[in-house]
């Protein structure tokens, strides 16, 4: 599969700018071949995603959001300049909690790790074009 | 009364217009001319109300907007002018409810181009839906309305602006409510064992809202299937999604 050039974009760590990485989503999954309801739906994962990150215990001052529009999935890598081990310490709450139900019914695939130091989520969601969407 | 069908009360409109030219004369001075007038064409303003149904808004609220139309109409109509008040009446009332949608479902302050976009893809999609055999993607949807992929981005968060109905409201023309098509007994109950850091928020929930993250997150349903069984459109189910999903969190943030 031809893969296209991601979208980087950092933004402050503060809920006003999830507007902004929907957008952005929105944006990208736009030229590929995913119907409206999944776009919708992946819209909604990062809208999750995001606002989970800022609940992590440790200070971020800033979200990192990287997109790539590959033709068989979208696939969004999220990540915070949070202290060091502050993902594992919240880990067994956060990953049964209802945001991450929430995240994980909504894209094919995520998963939460850490990433240099900084904890990250990463979530997939199959095109048309993969042939299992 | 079919959809689509004019109001058999009406008869000839021509005819009936005419016939009443005297009963407008007296209207302003004489409050029961006036009663007359609004109870002979109320069922105009519920015909046109009915036209807009089905489109997010509760049809008591529509008759309610097409009533002030008619009011208008009868305060304003000038019977000298030649004009059948039939005619000046549906453009008044149709006028109201155009306005209504405009202004008055959103949220929050959207530009009205969007307001428009969002609203004409909410009409378009269930029809591309039935020809792809699929949702249509962003593109495809941009190319059938002639606008810019950045215009349906940018309509996708003006849609989640627009507010949804009560669970009371009608659904059409029909005396059903969503909460009758979702039947008495509610599987969704099911959630709260499972969710149960969030079970009070869930069980607090209209049934409608829950039936709605029953069947996305635990039946697996997508939207758009969730639309065809509540009998709703997609995007009004992922409003529903959202401010539900909200609800949720806010619940939870305000226990931790």
């Amino acid at each position: 599969m031809s893969e296209r050039v991601p979208i980087v974009l950092e933004l402050p760590a503060d809920p006003r700018f999830l507007l902004v990485a929907r957008s952005v989503v929105a944006g990208a999954a736009a030229g590929l071949e995913l119907p409206y309801d999944a776009v919708d739906d992946v819209r909604v994962a990062v809208n999750e995603a995001i606002s989970l990150l800022l609940t992590l215990p440790g200070r971020s001052t800033r979200i990192e959001l990287v997109v790539h529009p590959d033709v068989d999935a979208l696939r969004i890598h999220l990540s915070t300049d949070g202290a060091v081990g502050s993902w594992a310490t919240g880990e067994a709450r956060i990953l049964g909690g209802l945001a991450w139900r929430i995240i994980t019914h909504l894209v094919d695939e995520a998963v939460a790790g850490t990433e240099d130091g900084r904890p990250s989520i990463s979530l997939m969601r199959r095109t048309l074009a993969s042939g299992s969407p | 009364m079919t959809p689509g069908s004019l109001p058999r009360e009406q008869g000839d409109p021509s005819a009936e217009d005419d016939a009443l030219l005297p009963l407008f004369r007296r209207a302003a001075t004489d409050p029961s001319a006036r009663d007359e007038l609004v109870a002979r064409y109320l069922p105009l303003a519920e015909y046109l109300a009915r036209r807009f149904s089905g489109r997010g808004e509760a049809m008591d609220d529509l008759v309610q907007v097409a009533s002030m139309g008619l009011l208008h109409s009868i305060d304003r109509f000038d019977p000298d002018r030649g004009v059948r008040f039939t005619t000046y009446a549906s453009a008044t009332i149709v006028g109201e409810l155009k306005r209504h949608f405009r202004d008055k479902g959103w949220a929050v302050r959207i530009p009205r181009r969007m307001q428009e976009l969002s609203l004409e893809m909410n009409r378009v999609m269930p029809q591309m839906a039935q020809t792809l055999g699929r949702m249509p993607t962003i593109s495809e949807l941009a190319a059938h309305l002639e606008v810019g992929v950045d215009e349906v981005v940018e309509a996708m968060d003006a849609a989640q602006a627009y507010s949804t109905t009560s669970l009371d409201a009608p659904v059409g023309e029909g005396e059903l409510t969503p909460g009758d098509l979702l039947g008495e007994d509610d599987p969704s109950l099911a959630m709260l064992d499972e969710w149960s850091d969030v079970a009070p928020a869930l069980a607090s929930l209209p049934a409608r809202e829950r039936r709605v993250l029953y069947l996305r997150f635990y039946e697996g349903k997508t939207q758009s299937e969730i639309a065809a069984d509540i009998g709703v459109s997609q995007m009004h189910v992922s409003r529903i999604l959202s401010q539900t999903i909200e609800k949720l969190r806010a619940a939870t943030r305000d226990r931790h």
